[in-house]
């Protein structure tokens, strides 16, 4: 593989990437348009967005479905493109990268938590934290060392030899949520983690990912359909309508 | 990833679905058995020939022919019959007559003694052996049972030769007109006689036919003359078992021989020839020996007597030159054997390639999950790849082990037969090291190539549209 883009180590330093440009705001998306089927039957998903993240803010997305917010978060993400517009992550175009360039920076800036957790259900709880450190070439005992530590910080390490199908939804979305910090990635990309969950729980997940961001100050931008939610927990929230910013309220 | 890490990876993926693996790694297995086994085959039947060769000292011999088989002087020659007798030898063409033994002798013995051939031959013959190739065709009688057999005569120098020098019942005739004979224990089987130690100093008829040439000739003009039937006539003589050729000693080339001394032979009346196209040439030519051959101490002094015949204006094959040959037709063998393996080795790695395809819509999200995690494109494609290449290496490695057994099941079914005809066994398959390393390391590569399609597949997932499969 090629060199870090973003040199993101597997030891606690999330002040690394941010420092970088200390003038800039981590996460910067300049008029950015996704139209999907460009060819035969045009959508425009997103249109013409622009706002940016700061780095150590929780950033909340809300909207009616099929407002474009999962569209959004993709293309944070590194999954897919831009029609057109730009996005800079920590002064780095990430919407110019080639697919060898953007899953680095998905392996070592992103940590994705999903709605339904997408556990790998052949592998234990230790198993699927460690993945992405596989990718990235991190020796075996380091890798099992830091998912274990993961799991301690999520409160699971009780469970590291469980499969996921031997947990709860809960501890399901948290083995998940250990999963996305192995890395130390500059940032969480939350696309509705506690949509699959119950109330009790929920509040449990959002509990936690509000701790990482006040006491690890690491950046997460959620996407919910709780604007509650959302007020209590966010620094900020961007209301989505139609593949527009309605809205952006900050706290 | 590593590529310890690879392996592991693919090896707890293989294991998730461990029916379909096992089938698919059975599968490989047996066509690459099939392909080791085949081509152990060829290169036993070509080691077993090649070894026996080796311990008849045969490549140390050389063939002198008066020409070369040409089939268009032949039918030349046949043309010029009803023309005058003058000029109608082909160039090239030396009758193999005494004379011509005799001075090829000596100049093989001045050779000899100018040092330049290595010195000595065998246990009593200093030098090397010549003598012309006499083979005729007789019937063999032994007390009532009669057979047709395919008499050759040899000089008593041979006796030190490999395949002679071992007589086991009796021994090998020690001059050159004697009238002892020597016979295989497979003939002597085949005429009903089962003690080889009871046939010694027994007497056996042996029948010639001989041909009258001039009239033949007379024939060629007056073609309705062959209304009366050939001008043939037999002949009886009388020999006396001296020595018996024992089963163990020759393998391949064991068979039905008869063998009389060579001053013996020329008192009998024989034909000689052995092909009917011999009969279209002059009774000049007739009069020749078919060939000469000379039995050399080295291949090296070979090789120098080939030149020294060549030299003489002879036309000389050394072994080797014919082996050769033989070798050429024993790689067509081997790629006919080899292709039919290759061919069921695919066969099995289609296998592979539709088992990765299955894999791969099973772990469709799954997939996604890694790439949204980080995985590249190449990394998707290598933990394919790997898993293809896996199946192909303990494939490959259960296929030798497979091979190996049923190669050795059937020698082991084939040699209760073999046995039963000549008493002696004989491996039919031979496994050298390179079979080993290249049939796993072909298996491997086979099942890259079936892998390499489905990995590419894998390797092409987006992940946002894995993500929202379910
Ligand atoms: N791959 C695709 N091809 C075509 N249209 C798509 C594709 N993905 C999303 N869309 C469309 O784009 C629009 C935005 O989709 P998106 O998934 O971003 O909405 P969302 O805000 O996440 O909705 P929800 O809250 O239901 O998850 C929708 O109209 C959707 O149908
Ligand atoms: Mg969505």
């Amino acid at each position: 593989m090629s060199a870090p883009l973003i040199s993101v180590s597997a030891s606690p330093d999330p002040s690394a990437i941010v420092s970088a440009a200390p003038s800039h705001p981590l996460i910067d998306l300049t008029r950015i348009t996704r139209i999907y089927n460009a060819e035969t039957a045009p959508l425009r998903a997103l249109d013409d967005i622009s706002f940016s993240i700061d780095a150590g803010t929780f950033v909340s997305i809300v909207g009616k479905s099929g407002s474009g917010k999962s569209t959004l978060l993709n293309l944070i993400a590194g999954m897919d493109k831009p029609t057109s517009g730009e996005i800079t992550v920590a002064g780095k175009v990430v919407s110019e990268m080639t697919s060898e360039q953007l899953s680095l920076y998905r392996r070592s800036a992103v940590g994705m938590i999903f709605q339904s957790f997408n556990l790998i259900t052949s592998m234990t709880a230790a198993e699927n934290v460690a993945l992405p450190l596989f990718f990235s070439g991190t020796p075996e005992q380091e890798r099992n060392a830091r998912a274990i530590e993961m799991l301690e910080t999520v409160g699971l390490a009780a469970r590291a030899k469980h499969r996921p199908t031997e947990l709860s939804g809960g501890e399901q979305q948290r083995v998940a949520i250990a999963r996305a910090l192995v890395t130390n990635p500059a940032f969480i990309l939350a696309d509705e983690p506690t949509g699959n969950l119950d109330t009790k729980t929920s509040d449990d997940i959002t509990d936690l990912l509000s701790h990482i961001n006040r006491h690890e100050r690491k950046t997460i931008v959620m996407i919910t359909h709780d604007v509650p939610l959302a007020l209590r927990l966010s620094t900020r929230i961007i209301t989505l309508q139609d593949g527009k910013i309605k809205t952006v309220d900050s706290h | 990833m590593t590529f310890k890490d690879l392996i592991k990876f693919s090896i707890q993926n293989l294991f998730r679905s461990k029916l379909r693996t096992m089938l698919t790694t059975i599968g490989v297995a047996i066509g690459s058995g099939a392909l080791v086994a085949m081509v152990s085959y060829g290169t036993g039947t070509q080691k077993n020939f090649t070894d026996e060769f080796q311990d008849l000292e045969l490549f140390n011999t050389v063939r002198i022919t008066s020409t070369r088989v040409d089939l268009s002087t032949l039918l030349s020659f046949s043309r010029q019959t009803t023309r005058s007798t003058k000029d109608q030898k082909p160039k090239n063409e030396v009758v193999l007559t005494d004379s011509v033994l005799a001075a090829l002798r000596d100049a093989i013995r001045a050779e000899t003694k100018a040092g330049k051939l290595s010195a000595a031959f065998g246990a009593t013959s200093a030098e090397p052996i010549v003598y012309p190739e006499v083979v005729f065709p007789s019937k063999l009688q032994l007390d009532t049972i009669e057979t047709a057999v395919m008499t050759e005569a040899l000089p008593a120098a041979m006796a030190s030769s490999p395949g002679y020098n071992q007589i086991h019942y009796g021994k090998f005739f020690t001059s050159d007109s004697s009238d002892e004979i020597v016979i295989s224990e497979i003939l002597l089987n085949r005429m009903g006689l089962d003690n080889p130690v009871a046939a010694i100093g027994k007497e056996i008829k042996l029948t010639t036919i001989s041909l009258d040439v001039e009239k033949m000739l007379n024939y060629a003009n007056a073609p309705l003359a062959f209304a009366g039937g050939m001008p043939v006539s037999e002949q009886q003589y009388t020999f006396k078992i001296g020595g018996i050729l024992s089963k163990d000693i020759q393998k391949l080339s064991n068979g039905f021989r008869l063998i009389m001394p060579i001053e013996t032979s020329k008192k009998v009346n024989r034909l000689n020839f052995l092909s009917t196209l011999d009969l279209l040439r002059k009774t000049q030519q007739m009069a020749g020996y078919q060939a000469i051959i000379v039995r050399a101490a080295s291949q090296k002094d070979a090789e120098r007597i080939k030149g020294l015949a060549e030299n003489m204006g002879l036309n000389p094959t050394s072994f080797t030159d014919q082996f050769n040959e033989f070798k050429k037709l024993f790689l067509l063998f081997d790629m006919a054997l080899g292709i039919v393996g290759t061919i069921a080795l695919i066969v099995a790695t289609l296998g592979i390639t539709n088992t990765m395809i299955m894999s791969i819509m099973e772990r469709y999200r799954e997939i996604g999950i890694m790439k949204a995690l980080g995985a590249s494109d190449d990394d998707v494609r290598k933990i394919f790849f790997v898993e293809s290449a896996v199946i192909g290496f303990v494939g490959g490695v259960v296929g030798i082990v497979l091979g190996w057994l049923t190669t050795r099941g059937i020698n082991a079914v084939a040699n209760i037969f073999v046995e039963q005809q000549s008493g002696t066994s004989l491996d039919f398959f031979y496994f050298p090291l390179w079979l080993v390393g290249a049939s796993v390391f072909f298996s491997v590569v086979i099942s890259l190539l079936a892998g390499l399609y489905p990995a590419n597949r894998a390797a092409k997932i987006e992940p946002v549209e894995a993500l929202r499969y379910q």
